[in-house]
């Protein structure tokens, strides 16, 4: 696509807060509303209510006639709370609405009437007509089912607990008298600050929305060899694919329909939906593209350049590219990000797969431009250099010149193969 | 297979890239500029109209009630009503609520009223801070009265009054209910308004199976309901409720001198179970309207719930 054509793709696009983005160089900062504890907050309010031990929890299962025929030992609801946050941040519906009514309709998992609880329908929500018909996968599986459903129903104007109940849809049927109030009391009893508003439950979850310009890669990949200024990848993100090649070579962890490519950008927003991954003991609502072709161990060097927007981020928000290992866990093994420092102040940053940081550098972004990001890998020292540029990639920082350096990362940490990613999102919990 | 870029260097496509987003950057720009100017003509219009009308102060009024003149205090308000809007001609309890902080007001003369064309007409309800008839709590500075209306098709509007020690009656902005005509074969229910919920009209008794699934083939719903003015564009606003809909047509539609956006959607919860779907969305200076129609898919009678849906809608009054 020639010059002329993206820049009446540009126009066409992007939203009033990109262009504030572009005009300013900052994002809108936006305050948390939400309690960012509040997965671990619902897991350990859950645990206290299932009385749940080792993950598991004692439940009672009754017949119709509400009369207890066996006691059982089942999985816990509690260790969902990520699930519980995530559905919630995607569908912009407050997650302790799900908990309480899982409160009201089945103590929490502990009382299934006339259902068995291997269908993880807790929320006495019949869309196979009854209990039995109208199993889940799994817990997470029916919190992001019940949530759509009842976000739908928001929508419509259903905006508070008394409201959901009152002409018996969109949830109780029938025996409602205490449902309102027993679902207002789970709601607001869950420990969290601010206290959950029984009136208004949106969840408006965490904003962040930056934008990756390209990605390109020399050497290793696709049995290249080393790095010979040929380029063995690029994506300029500007055909509004992500089905297509180039975009077709990643692979995003919050899922293809939650990823958005436009304006000549692959988006990185939490409005088009995130995921909640768990890494260094933290957890975080973010998006994350990977491209699928590995770096390989004994092929050679590599060099990889990526362009993001220079936005500055919102206190615990971060934009970044890395090498992650392959395997189960997919260990992150070098990433380079820009993040906010304990002043408030735009800071460049290496961290390893630990968590260290390994580099540091404050970094003065350009206003309506871009920071370019270097991850060079020395295949056979093991061995990733890191740099970045805020001038358009005329010059490049190495970390060893950062304010802070205590190291070079690794890469082939946990196997013999690695990828290149790019991510943006939030820190989220504690 | 190498890229379609194989030919240049890491270094020179890098560069070549960033001059391009530079190039999109520097448009943005100017549109952005475009735009403050657009804003701040609008700012400027904005605060001219409100001064002319006062909209956001109370008006006294004179013993003969003929004549109003703007002042800045007493305040009155907000007023609330819920719900706002009901069917026509069907009997409705609206609730009203008002705050008043002022101390000098005579706490027996907060009262609704209708405002009539030529003015404020007559006493319709009595507004206590008593913590009965609906007021939550007593001697908040919150008053709390009801009002069985029955009122006709279109946009009725009600204002509050009451006596200040020092000033003398008031009266607040007024405020509008909107009555919307209701299909022959549909009825209201009214806890959902009363809840402040929206307008719901169901065409089955409101026989929801458990989790509020509709019952089958024949049922349908009706939903109208208001949000403030989206702070993103409208089509933005819809592609974000409408997300991971099944969206079969977007389209404009007219509804009396507003642009409303129409969609026809499936939503699909789980395997077996998927609501057809028919979306108005209003927008006006004060509010965006939103209208649903929510019914199975394939149902027999998808033709005439459109046609009753459509009723609901082109009865709307709404002004831009």
């Amino acid at each position: 696509m020639n010059r002329l054509a993206k820049m009446r793709l540009v126009g066409a696009g992007g939203g009033a807060w990109t262009m504030l983005a572009l005009l300013t160089g900052t994002m809108p900062v936006f305050p948390a509303p939400f309690d960012p504890e509040l997965l671990t907050i619902i897991d350990s309010y859950l645990t206290q209510k299932e009385n749940c031990v080792a993950a598991r929890m004692l439940a009672v299962i009754k017949d119709a006639g509400g009369k207890v025929i066996q006691t059982v030992s089942i999985p816990c609801m509690a260790g969902n709370g990520a699930a519980f946050f995530q559905s919630g941040a995607k569908w912009n519906l407050d997650p302790r609405l799900i908990v309480a009514i899982a409160g009201q309709e089945s103590s929490f998992g502990t009382d299934w009437q006339a259902c068995p609880p291997s269908g993880f329908n807790a929320w006495s929500w019949f869309w196979g007509g009854s209990c039995p018909n109208s199993p889940f996968a799994s817990y997470a599986d029916g919190i992001e089912t019940v949530t759509k459903y009842l976000r739908k129903w928001v929508d419509k104007g259903y905006t508070s607990v008394a409201s959901l109940q009152s002409h018996k849809p969109p949830y109780c049927a029938s025996g409602c008298g205490d449902w309102t109030k027993n679902v207002t009391t789970f709601y607001t009893q869950i420990p969290t600050s601010p206290a959950g508003d029984p009136s208004d439950l949106n969840f408006p979850a965490p904003v962040f929305d930056f934008a990756l310009g390209f990605l390109a890669v020399d050497g290793n990949i696709r049995g290249s060899g080393n790095t010979d200024n040929v380029l063995d990848f690029f994506d300029d993100f500007d055909d509004g694919s992500l089905t297509a090649f180039p975009t077709s070579a990643f692979s995003f962890a919050q899922g293809l329909a939650q990823t958005t490519e436009s304006g000549g950008f692959l988006r990185f927003r939490s409005a088009d939906g995130a995921r909640v991954g768990m890494r260094f003991g933290q957890t975080f609502l973010e998006d994350i593209a990977t491209l699928n072709f590995p770096i390989t161990k004994g092929s050679g060097t590599s060099e990889a350049i990526a362009s993001f927007r220079a936005d500055i981020p919102a206190p615990r928000q971060f934009y970044a590219i890395g090498t992650r290992n392959s395997g189960p866990t997919l260990l992150e093994s070098v990433a380079i990000s820009v993040s906010l420092d304990s002043n408030g102040a735009p800071r460049v940053r290496v961290n390893d797969q630990t968590g260290t940081t390994l580099a540091s550098d404050p970094v003065a972004l350009p206003s309506s431009g871009f920071i370019l990001f270097r991850l060079f890998v020395n295949d056979a020292a093991n061995q990733v250099i890191v740099s970045y540029s805020i001038d358009n990639g005329a010059t490049y920082k190495p970390a060893n010149s950062f304010k802070f350096f205590l190291r070079h990362g690794t890469i082939f940490n946990a196997t013999s193969t690695a990828h290149f990613f790019a991510q943006g999102g939030e820190r989220v919990g504690p | 297979m190498r890229s379609r870029y194989c030919s240049f260097g890491l270094r020179a496509v890098v560069r070549l890239a960033t001059a391009a987003l530079q190039e999109r950057a520097t448009m943005v720009i100017m549109k952005v500029f475009s735009m403050f100017t657009v804003v701040a003509l609008a700012l400027v219009l904005g605060l001219i109209g409100m001064t002319r009308s006062g909209a956001f102060s109370p008006v006294k009024v004179t013993q003969d009630k003929s004549k109003i003149v703007l002042a800045a205090t007493p305040t009155i308000g907000p007023v609330s009503i819920t719900p706002q809007i009901i069917g026509a001609n069907i009997p409705t309890i609206l609730k009203v609520t008002v705050q008043i902080k002022d101390p000098s007001l005579v706490p027996q003369t907060v009262q609704l009223r209708r405002m009539e064309p030529g003015g404020v007409g007559g006493v319709l309800a009595r507004l206590n801070d008593d913590g009965k008839d609906g007021d939550l709590v007593a001697g908040d500075q919150v008053y709390t009265g009801t009002y069985s209306a029955s009122l006709p098709l279109g946009s009725t509007k009600f204002a509050v009054s009451a006596v200040f020690r020092a000033f003398g009656p008031v009266v607040s902005d007024p405020i509008s209910v909107i009555s919307l005509q209701v299909p022959p074969t549909f009825t209201v229910n009214m806890a959902a308004g009363a809840a402040g919920g929206p307008l719901a009209l169901t065409n089955f008794g409101d026989t929801f199976s458990q989790g509020g699934i509709l019952p089958g083939y024949g049922a349908a719903e009706i939903d109208v309901t208001t949000v403030p003015p989206p702070s993103v564009s409208l089509n933005d606003f819809v592609s974000t409720e409408l997300k991971e809909a099944n969206i079969s047509a977007m389209q404009t539609f007219q509804v009396g001198q507003v642009t409303c956006v129409q969609a026809f959607y499936t939503d699909t919860f789980t395997p077996t179970l998927s609501y057809a779907n028919e979306a108005v969305y209003c927008p006006t200076s004060q509010l965006l309207y939103k209208f649903y129609l929510t019914y199975l898919p394939g149902d027999p009678s998808e033709a005439n719930f459109i046609a009753s849906f459509s009723q609901v809608v082109s009865s709307a009054t709404l002004v831009p």
